[in-house]
């Protein structure tokens, strides 16, 4: 059997193997021709030898091709104030001149250019949906470059969807090429003639079955969003305009501005790979690298037979002109496309990767749908991590590291001038005068643009305070738990309140057993008090799970509100046998246990369950799952141990 | 934000119906109070409701800064009202439609002291915010549910009053805001605080379009559209137009549309049977039933548009149970079966 793709068209890139450097330049090449277009490139990887080489090479590309070399490159922090974006008061300016100046906003000055933005993963949301606006209107082109952990939530998913390219840094074996160039001081080659070079986008198009294999793919690979699919279309009608420059627009076949197969597998690896959700049944990566040439041996036998003949006639020139009648005129007819045409696709598109990455990416899928099931709505309550974000300003006097805000200042100021100009000059000499504050920008005393400021115009930034972590614990003091394991959960419980002390984090304790749940302890950090109440906790009694993670519910929608993330670490064997109306029934009390649970996992941005029973318990496993938790079991595991494991999952 | 380039046309969208149904019948009344659309990244949200401004008939406004109706003797800001005997010029507009940024301050959104006026002659004179340039107009809070507690709590009360009230910085200012209220998130990243939830009228869902047709056809008029944006909308120039015919013969009609005792009762017992709480989920199922019959070109409400509209005034009503996993929308569709089908039986 001989592979499809090879058969019609043997120089698709799609088919011998791509070196990854080549295609992410190759994409990155394009980007700096039509950056606005593609909105932008999402780059993975923390800074180094390796980023810097890849920056200052597209930095070249971008300054060398025409349209941008004056727009120019800009680095944006990620502290940028949102309000800095968009036009505003120059508060210096103005204060110089007496009157008001307007300062133009960052958008305006980027107009047209690529803006870097530094350590994106460490930005607000106001900064990130600004941004995105921005795009929307094509305004500029974004290089995002993110130094988050694998573990570790992203920049804003709204911002990066709005970006085509994606290049991962962080995998060794793709950019060994690259190193070894950065190592030496020097750059991957320049784009040639880039200069003289115009994407040319005006004659190019996706033509419906291309459009349609896109979609399909996308589909296939489970990337939702339909910018994706736009975004591919694009990157591929930009590789066919790219591929023909060469030739004078006039000798170019009208067949040779359609996208290729290879154009599309291209826009399929560089565009919906990256985001893929799902990985469709694919030639395993060993099979693929044992096969030198021809991986695809294993392609379902039903899908083969009617593939071949269909797509070829699309693929060959001659039909092509055909196509070509008015772009709009008519839809996509998917009768055209046999089903298993973009499956094809795809399947050559990954087996034209290197074995290494393939597996990466399959691990990096992985760990990605862990993390996003893991972070849910936690993504809400992570917004503006870390720093103390202003939210206005409040009469006072700075204090400890409260940051004066001038504007508030100057407008409590000014009402006043005329009636303060009048008194200073009553009583200059006066000790009250001395009180009040004479500024001018210059820092002279000049009568002329003089403004008075007394200590109580001042005006100091509202800050939210930084949120805080609470872990919460769930702890299962009923009669089949407490016999075997509450002391050596007891004692877990206590070396993470030790480990919550240190981070300053706080804790709160909620029990079950016998009919219901209590809560005892509040939220708190202190570490006496939570071991008291830890101590005083008996054991015996039926097994409300459901009861207690209600409660545990309850307190979590409670310190999510007030702006705290929350950690969850429910200790239990999971055999609930007691409802929440109090009735027996291991059966009724399971199923509730499990949908209060699923109720938890968007309050909780970490879950974890430790299995109390003797050996690991179905009915713990169940409960996990439903919680979509990270699941311990405690059996054979020392107190010590269950800490260091919860640490690492919570961290 | 000025917008240089073309936008989308309204009547070029694909799918989405009942996004599309929901902002018509937010324009032909704006009482029903605003839309909230919830759904995945990336299916066009944004482009909707830009799209909408664009559609909607210019209204007629007196030249202050919050766009005041010249023969209106109620809602106008003080100026106006004063002046009300003095008949001021006023001219064609287009509907605002004002963003407001997740990152904007209170300052912006409030309004607050002209700077330059204090500088230049120490005048107290009040800057209109965002809230005064939507009047009249759309308010689009794209990412809804990831906007600060803090920018909500203004927008809640508002929304509410139609008129924007500050008490700060020595100002005493109260100034008329009507505006429809378009929010727009991903649920999955944040749940809305419930006050907020409530001063939508309705609320719509959005999902990527599952049908690949669907989805080819979505890229291929996105890719036009980028292609050559005049021409693109100079193609759909004609059917921009019957819209906007359509939706001016609505609100002109919408005073008239009768609206049966029977299907009044339905609509009780529909609220009743789902435990919405208060009235304001009735009122707006009624005034929605009676907006998309206007849209119909209609003059009495029918079974039909009850049933249609009674899952966007609904969904987002609900008191939440956390044992019941069946998602609102669910129950909307059983409860509708049933007091619908025991209707008609």
């Amino acid at each position: 059997m001989i592979e499809p793709a090879t058969q019609h068209d043997p120089a698709a890139r799609g088919v011998t193997r791509v070196d990854p450097v080549d295609d992410a330049l190759h994409a990155l090449e394009l980007f700096a021709l039509s950056p606005l277009a593609l909105g932008g490139v999402h780059l993975r990887g923390w800074h180094g030898p390796r980023r810097q080489a890849l920056l200052g090479w597209l930095r070249g590309a971008c300054a060398s091709a025409s349209a941008l070399r004056e727009a120019g490159w800009f680095l944006l922090p990620h502290h940028t104030e949102p309000d800095q974006l968009d036009p505003g008061a120059d508060l210096a300016e103005s204060l110089r001149q007496g009157r008001a100046v307007i300062r133009p906003g960052l958008i305006d000055r980027f107009a047209g250019g690529v803006v870097v933005l530094q350590r994106a993963e460490r930005m607000s949301t106001g900064l990130a949906a600004r941004l995105a606006a921005a795009l929307d209107e094509q305004k500029f082109a974004l290089v995002v470059l993110d130094e988050s952990l694998p573990d570790e939530e992203g920049p804003w998913a709204g911002l990066l969807d709005r970006l085509a390219l994606s290049i991962d840094l962080r995998d060794e074996s793709a950019w060994r090429a690259l190193d070894a160039l950065a190592a030496l001081g020097r750059s991957p080659t320049p784009v040639p003639g880039a200069a003289t070079r115009s994407p040319g986008l005006a004659g190019t198009q996706t033509e419906p079955r291309g459009l349609t294999e896109l979609c399909r793919a996308a589909q296939l690979l489970g990337v939702d969003s339909m910018r994706r699919a736009a975004q591919a279309s694009l990157l591929a009608r930009l590789s066919v305009a790219d591929s023909v420059r060469g030739a004078p627009r006039s000798t170019a076949a009208p067949a040779d501005l359609f996208a290729r197969d290879a154009d599309l597998a291209f826009a399929i690896r560089q565009v919906l790979l990256p985001r893929a959700t799902v990985l469709p049944p694919i030639p395993a990566p060993d099979e693929a690298s044992a096969d030198a040439q021809e991986p695809p041996d294993v392609q379902p036998p039903d899908t083969q037979p009617p593939d071949p003949p269909t797509p070829e006639p699309a693929d060959t020139p001659m039909e092509a002109p055909e196509a070509q009648a008015p772009p709009d005129s008519e839809p996509a007819d998917p009768s055209t496309l046999p089903d298993g045409a973009s499956e094809r696709l795809i399947e050559a598109t990954l087996s034209a990767l290197p074995p290494g990455l393939l597996a990466a990416l399959a691990s990096q899928f992985g760990s990605r749908a862990v993390a996003s099931r893991g972070t849910g709505s936690g993504r809400q309550t992570a917004k503006g991590r870390g720093r103390a974000r202003s939210v206005g300003a409040r009469r006072g006097r700075p204090r400890g590291s409260e940051r004066v805000h001038l504007l508030a200042t100057l407008r409590a100021a000014l009402p006043w001038q005329k009636l303060r100009n009048g008194y200073a000059l009553q009583a200059s000499g006066d000790a009250d005068s001395r009180a009040s504050m004479a500024v001018t920008a210059h820092g002279a005393v000049s009568s002329a643009r003089l403004i008075r400021f007394h200590p109580d115009d001042l005006h100091v930034h509202r800050e939210r305070r930084r949120r805080g972590t609470t872990t919460v614990f769930v702890v299962d003091a009923s009669g089949s738990t407490a016999l075997q394991r509450l002391s050596e959960a007891k004692g877990a419980v206590e070396l993470l309140l030790a480990d919550c002390y240190v981070r300053r984090d706080r804790v709160a304790l909620v029990s079950f057993r016998g009919t219901g749940a209590e809560l005892l302890l509040s939220p708190t950090r202190s570490l006496v008090a939570a071991r008291r109440a830890l101590t005083a906790l008996p054991g015996g009694g039926g097994s409300p799970v459901a009861a207690g993670l209600e409660l545990a519910a309850r307190l979590a929608a409670q310190l999510a509100r007030a702006g705290d993330d929350v950690s969850l670490v429910v200790l239990t064997d999971g055999r609930a046998n007691l409802s929440r109306d109090g009735q027996p029934g291991r059966e009724r009390a399971a199923l509730e246990a499990r949908r209060v649970a699923r109720e938890l996992v968007p309050l909780a941005v970490n879950r974890v369950l430790i299995d109390t029973s003797v050996r690991p318990e179905p009915a713990a496993q169940a409960l996990a799952a439903a919680l979509a938790a990270r699941y311990l079991p405690m059996p054979f595991a020392r107190a010590r141990d269950i800490r260091d494991s919860i640490a690492a999952a919570t961290r | 934000m000025s917008r240089s380039r073309p936008v989308f046309p309204f009547s070029a969208l694909v799918g989405q119906h009942d996004m599309q149904r929901g902002l018509l019948i937010a324009s032909v009344d704006p009482l029903v109070g605003g839309v909230l659309i919830l759904g995945d990244r990336g299916t066009g949200k944004s482009t909707a409701v830009r799209a909408l401004a664009a559609v909607l008939p210019p209204i007629r406004a007196v030249e202050c800064a919050y766009r005041c109706e010249p023969r209106a003797t109620a809602g106008l800001c003080s100026r106006c009202t004063a002046k009300s005997r003095a008949r001021p010029t006023a001219s064609d507009v287009p509907v605002p439609v004002v963003d407001l940024p997740l990152g904007a301050t209170e300052d912006r959104i409030l309004g607050a002291l002209d700077l330059e006026r204090l500088m230049v002659s120490g005048e107290k004179v009040y800057e209109p915010g965002l809230l005064a340039r939507a009047n009249r107009g759309f308010l689009y809070i794209d990412e809804v549910n990831l906007l600060e507690d803090h920018l909500v709590d203004l927008l809640i009360d508002v929304a509410a009053s139609g008129e924007n009230r500050i008490e700060r910085e020595s100002l005493s200012i109260v100034h008329p805001a009507r505006f429809v209220l378009v929010g727009s998130g991903n649920p999955e990243e944040g749940e809305l605080r419930p006050q907020l939830l409530d001063r939508f009228g309705l609320a719509v869902e959005v999902r990527t379009p599952q049908d690949l047709d669907q989805r080819v056809e979505v890229v291929r008029r996105r890719e036009a559209f980028e292609r050559d944006p005049e021409g693109f909308c100079a193609s759909h120039a004609q059917a921009e137009q019957a819209l906007r015919a359509k939706l001016v013969a609505a609100r002109r009609a919408l005073d008239r549309i009768r609206f049966d005792d029977t299907l009044l009762r339905l609509a009780a017992a529909l609220c009743q049977q789902l435990g919405t709480d208060g009235l304001r989920g009735e009122l707006a199922l009624m005034r929605a039933a009676k907006a998309a019959a206007a849209l119909d070109g209609l003059r009495t409400v029918q079974r039909e548009h009850l049933m249609e509209v009674a899952p966007m005034a609904l969904r987002h009503r609900l008191r939440r149970d956390p044992l019941d996993e069946t998602d609102s929308s669910a129950r909307v569709a059983r409860a509708i079966a049933q007091v619908f089908g025991e209707a008609a039986g």
